[in-house]
């Protein structure tokens, strides 16, 4: 009631100016429309077409037959696993690890700053360099991994890290962990930071072990965190193309062969741009599913601390 | 049970030594008030009688057991903190059961499911839910039960704090600056309320304050702290009224103690900023010479001065009033002090009451009728010893 009748006087001139704010936001609107709706409208529209990439243009209109054939196709299943094992370990991985770096940094060894520093490299190194220099390492002649690995006791052959199809999947996750990893770290870092002092003092009056005060200080405070991170990471797993192409290409037997892999694959490979576009449309509608747990889950969080949420 | 002995204990940090050797006991049921400004160590000492720091050197004591290696929970001494430090993800309820779960918390509680649900069984257990409840009602929380404390006023957080203390029925409280976060009115009520605790609990409190108020009027004993060493303790009556050095008498009292430069010479007496003050009584005075000289707002008396310069008493101006009311403060400006310029606080202050003299007048100020006056060395700037707060007796007056 009060609210409204405060708000009130302060909408007024605004709606009046109307025309001149719409001219000062058209710049954003615009490129937003071109940047982000375009291609997404374009994006759908082209699922429902068939479209020769040589031809873009002239796709002729086919209704959900990519969808039939996309469900019918038996490779499918396998396409969804890889992308669901690999999300959920690189995910996993990167919060587990990062959590770990850390509270190691949180602990306030010496160094600390130069830590964090060296931390940040893989998150800034390009995808690229970062790929081909693991090509390299992890090659099963001459890199250094097998070679580091037999100077241990009880290993003494040489793997095919990234042409096993046993192996490829946890050396693509292993990469892209250590590529990741750095970013949870330090969102988790200045976390862990926010967290007060004396609830920990607290909690040792209180008696609680070392693992009480994480799961009953640590894990609470940090958990909002850990969650828009587990968004982030996810969303950004199942669109990761550059690092899974040029270290294994997908193979061998499509044992990395994630959804979005397998979109460049059909639309720029076997150049079936209305088929790779329903891919596309079923790893929009992944994400957006991830989203939505993220909002429910945020929610209820929000519920257990009272109400901010 | 509660006694609380801390032997000898250094804390140093760095090159910074916190705590320098510090004895002290905080008797059973005891509400021994540490004080000090910010920077003294008060806090220091207080943490490591709860565990949360450890001497460098020293042991702390209780009850007659060596507690120094211990970790806090094996203590058994409740905190508060200035923060209040409570759970922000938790209830009020679960806030105050915390410290009994955990009591009865053992390590395959963390297995998942068969441990959780063992845990879950505890958290329902009746006697947990009783203590709680029967805490929230002493403190009247019991309507902010199921809340969060983010929900809560800075008041309300307090009480939750000391209800948390309380449920564990420990054998001390330890309270950092519980009522530095509080508004002026609500740290007054509060204050009532942590002494109703103590005298329900019969318990020992051993409490850290900057503030002299609190310590007035709350500690049973008052222990004053400075740079690490304890200036003074006793009663504080005794604190107020027998300052042992100009430290503990200007931080203590608002306003603080009139000090100023004086001297005795056994033919005249007592002068101070160039006035005589009234003869003290036979064999309290140490040797002549120079000294600095104590009095509180309300031993002294100002009038206007209308006599010859000779009459004992302070000459000066009158330079500001303050009305707080019933009473008057009166701040004068010695003449001697323009003399003697450099020297601190030339300004006294005078509790007065009824119509002060009119700023600008120029003024007497003498110690009243059994008004005490208390020595200093001005060297080291302790109390002269036989000068333990001599009063001026009646039968001599002005």
């Amino acid at each position: 009631m009060t609210v409204a009748q405060v708000a009130a006087p302060a909408r007024r001139p605004a709606r009046r100016a109307g025309g001149f704010g719409l001219a000062l936001v058209a710049p954003t609107v615009l490129l937003l429309l071109l940047v982000q709706a375009y291609p997404l409208v374009e994006g759908l529209r082209l699922s429902f077409t068939q479209t020769a990439l040589a031809r873009p243009r002239a796709g002729s209109y086919v209704g959900l037959d990519n969808y039939a054939e996309l469900l019918a196709d038996p490779r499918l299943g396998k396409i969804l696993w890889v992308t669901l094992v690999y999300t959920v370990a690189s995910v996993l991985g990167s919060l587990v690890l990062g959590l770990v770096a850390a509270m190691v940094m949180n602990v306030g060894i010496r160094g600390r700053g130069l830590l964090r520093a060296i931390l940040t490299v893989p998150w800034a190194a390009p995808g690229v360099a970062t790929a081909l220099v693991f090509i390299w390492m992890l090659d099963s002649q001459y890199g250094i991994t097998n070679w580091a690995l037999t100077r241990l006791p009880f290993v003494d052959s040489y793997q095919r890290w990234l042409n096993d199809p046993a192996l490829a999947m946890p050396a693509v996750v292993a990469v892209t962990i250590w590529k990741v990893f750095p970013f949870a770290a330090i969102a988790l870092l200045a976390a862990l930071q926010a967290i007060p002092g004396e609830l920990y003092e607290a909690a040792k009056v209180d008696r609680a072990t070392a693992l009480n005060r994480f799961r009953q200080v640590t894990m609470p405070g940090i958990a909002p965190t850990v969650l828009t991170l587990a968004l982030f990471l996810t969303i950004w797993s199942f669109r990761r193309f550059e690092l899974i192409w040029l270290l294994t290409g997908g193979g061998p037997v499509d044992a990395t062969n994630t959804l979005m892999i397998d979109l460049y694959r059909e639309s720029f490979r076997n150049r079936q741009l209305g088929y790779g576009s329903a891919i596309g449309v079923v790893g929009l509608v992944l994400s957006v599913a991830a989203a939505v747990v993220y909002f429910v889950v945020s929610r209820r969080l929000g519920r257990r601390y009272g109400g901010a949420g | 049970m509660g006694r609380i002995e801390i032997r000898d204990v250094t804390r140093r940090f760095g090159a910074t030594t916190a705590l320098d050797g510090v004895d002290l006991v905080a008797e059973d049921g005891e509400f021994l008030v540490l004080l000090g400004p910010s920077g003294c160590g008060k806090s220091t000492l207080l943490r490591m009688i709860a565990g949360l720091d450890t001497p460098t050197t020293g042991r702390i004591v209780v009850d007659g057991e060596d507690v120094t290696d211990r970790a806090p929970g094996e203590r058994d001494l409740a905190v508060v903190f200035q923060s209040y430090a409570l759970y922000p993800h938790m209830t009020v309820r679960r806030n105050l059961a915390f410290p009994l779960l955990m009591d009865g918390f053992r390590w395959w509680h963390h297995v998942p499911f068969l441990g959780s649900a063992l845990y879950r069984r505890e958290r329902s257990d009746r006697g947990v839910a009783e203590r709680v409840a029967r805490a929230a009602d002493v403190l009247g929380i019991t309507e902010l039960l199921d809340r969060h404390p983010r929900t809560l006023s800075g008041g309300q957080r307090q009480r939750v704090a000391l209800g948390r203390a309380l449920v564990r029925d420990p054998v001390a409280f330890l309270m950092d600056e519980p009522l530095s976060n509080l508004d002026a009115k609500l740290r007054a009520e509060t204050r009532y309320e942590i002494l109703a605790l103590h005298r329900r609990t019969g318990r020992t409190v051993v409490y850290v304050t900057h503030d002299q108020v609190e310590a007035m009027t709350m500690g049973t004993r008052v222990v004053v702290l400075r740079d690490g060493a304890v200036q003074q303790q006793g009663p504080p009556a005794e604190i107020y009224g027998e300052p042992a050095s100009v430290f503990v008498a200007r931080f203590l009292g608002t306003p603080p103690m009139n000090i100023g430069p004086g001297e005795w010479d056994p033919a005249e007496g007592v002068s101070w900023w160039g006035g005589l003050l009234p003869a003290l009584p036979e064999g309290t005075m140490p040797a002549a010479g120079e000294l600095l000289v104590g009095v509180r707002a309300e031993d002294l008396v100002v009038a206007v001065d209308t006599g010859p310069a000779e009459e004992p008493g302070v000459r000066g101006t009158v330079e500001l009033h303050e009305d707080i009311g019933h009473e008057t403060l009166v701040a004068v400006t010695p003449l001697a002090a323009d003399a003697k310029s450099g020297v601190r606080r030339a300004r006294l202050f005078v509790r007065h009451h009824g119509e002060a003299p009119p700023v600008g007048a120029p003024v007497r100020v003498t110690v009243r009728d059994g008004g005490r006056i208390t020595l200093f060395d001005p060297a080291t700037e302790l109390r002269l010893g036989a000068t333990r707060g001599v009063r001026i007796p009646t039968s001599l007056g002005r």
